[in-house]
């Protein structure tokens, strides 16, 4: 049975505070991904060559889809750079492993690049982000209507007979049940992404190592099946988020 | 049986029912995806990505019992 954990080793602290192998990973995919968006951005041309094709062609691609979601381009364009940045960003962290001898690298018997998504604390932290952004923002845009979406008290004062008592106090007990929902989208988005990328993870682990038979050939299409995952993930995550900020924001402006 | 045995079972039956749901919606998704590809091949651009977001949000309740089984295994 190979070595398989579900948290990732911690490397170093830093002043008490522990620093992981995914933590490790995520930075410096982070910092990487800043260094080609600034030099994309430095030899940027009027007549677009490589890797700035790239980046024009991911945009347009982008936008049509944020426009579908959102309805408005003015809207569209608010909310473009953190969604796209959060699709390239889990893009490549999903496909950590496939790049040989980076998740080989040990020091003092730990592995010192973790894939970044199979960290549970990296995939809830981006939908608890993305979740409470989008209430954040309807919340700072209208306090008390945000909150009359929960906590639905506005229906009472409209009653004009028994049964209005009734379907009002009916929509009250619902409104807490979206905020049970609310929780169980970041709990759903969340486990969705980190359970594909360690799965696929240890699927390749485990068939390597059932014999030496299997550790060269077989694992193959699996690692191809876990990259076409972790690219269907990627774009599911950002899809979600996407579908959820322009409900919670609402489309009004 | 002992402790390891346990959760080695605990861990099959979890992925074993609950890989039967997310297979039925899947095959679904999928068979109506091709009956209107059929319908309408001209569509196929746009009908594949959105079957392929379908079936990864069916997916979601198979991989919610694979983190289970894993935790199972490897955690608990």
């Amino acid at each position: 049975m190979p070595d398989v954990s579900l948290a990732p080793h911690i490397i170093t602290t830093i002043y008490g505070w522990p620093i992981t192998n995914a933590m490790l990973a995520s930075l410096v995919l982070t910092v990487l991904l800043a260094l080609v968006g600034l030099y994309a951005r430095a030899t940027f041309r009027l007549v677009p060559t490589g890797l700035q094709v790239v980046f024009e062609s991911m945009t347009s691609f982008f936008m049509s889809q944020l426009q579908d979601a959102f309805g408005s381009e003015k809207r569209a364009r608010r909310f473009f750079p953190v969604l796209t940045s959060l699709f390239i960003f889990i893009l490549l962290a999903n496909q950590f492993s496939v790049f040989p001898l980076i998740t080989s690298l040990i020091r003092d018997g730990v592995v010192v690049f973790r894939t970044p998504t199979t960290d549970l604390s990296l995939t809830i932290g981006l939908a608890v982000v993305m979740i409470g952004g989008a209430h954040f923002i309807a919340f700072s845009r209208a306090p008390l209507g945000h909150i009359g979406n929960f906590i639905k008290i506005g229906p009472f004062f409209k009653v004009r007979s028994f049964a209005g008592l009734f379907d009002a106090g009916i929509g009250f007990f619902l409104g807490f049940l979206d905020i049970v929902g609310e929780l169980a989208k970041i709990i759903s988005m969340s486990f969705r992404l980190f359970g594909n990328v360690f799965a696929g993870e240890v699927m390749v682990l485990i068939i390597a190592s059932i014999s030496a038979s299997t550790a060269y050939v077989l694992p193959i299409p699996f690692m191809v099946l876990s990259i076409f995952s972790g690219f269907v993930q990627a774009f599911v995550f950002m899809i979600l988020a996407t579908q959820f900020i322009a409900g919670t924001v609402g489309s009004e402006e | 049986m002992s402790d390891v045995a346990f959760k080695v079972l605990a861990a099959a039956i979890c992925m074993a029912i609950g890989s039967i749901a997310p297979a039925i919606a899947e095959g679904m998704v999928a068979s109506k995806a091709m009956e209107a590809i059929g319908r309408n091949p001209s569509l196929q651009d746009s009908i594949s990505p959105k079957m392929i977001i379908a079936m990864a949000i069916c997916e979601s309740t198979g991989i919610y019992a694979l983190v289970v089984s894993l935790i199972i295994l490897f955690v608990a």
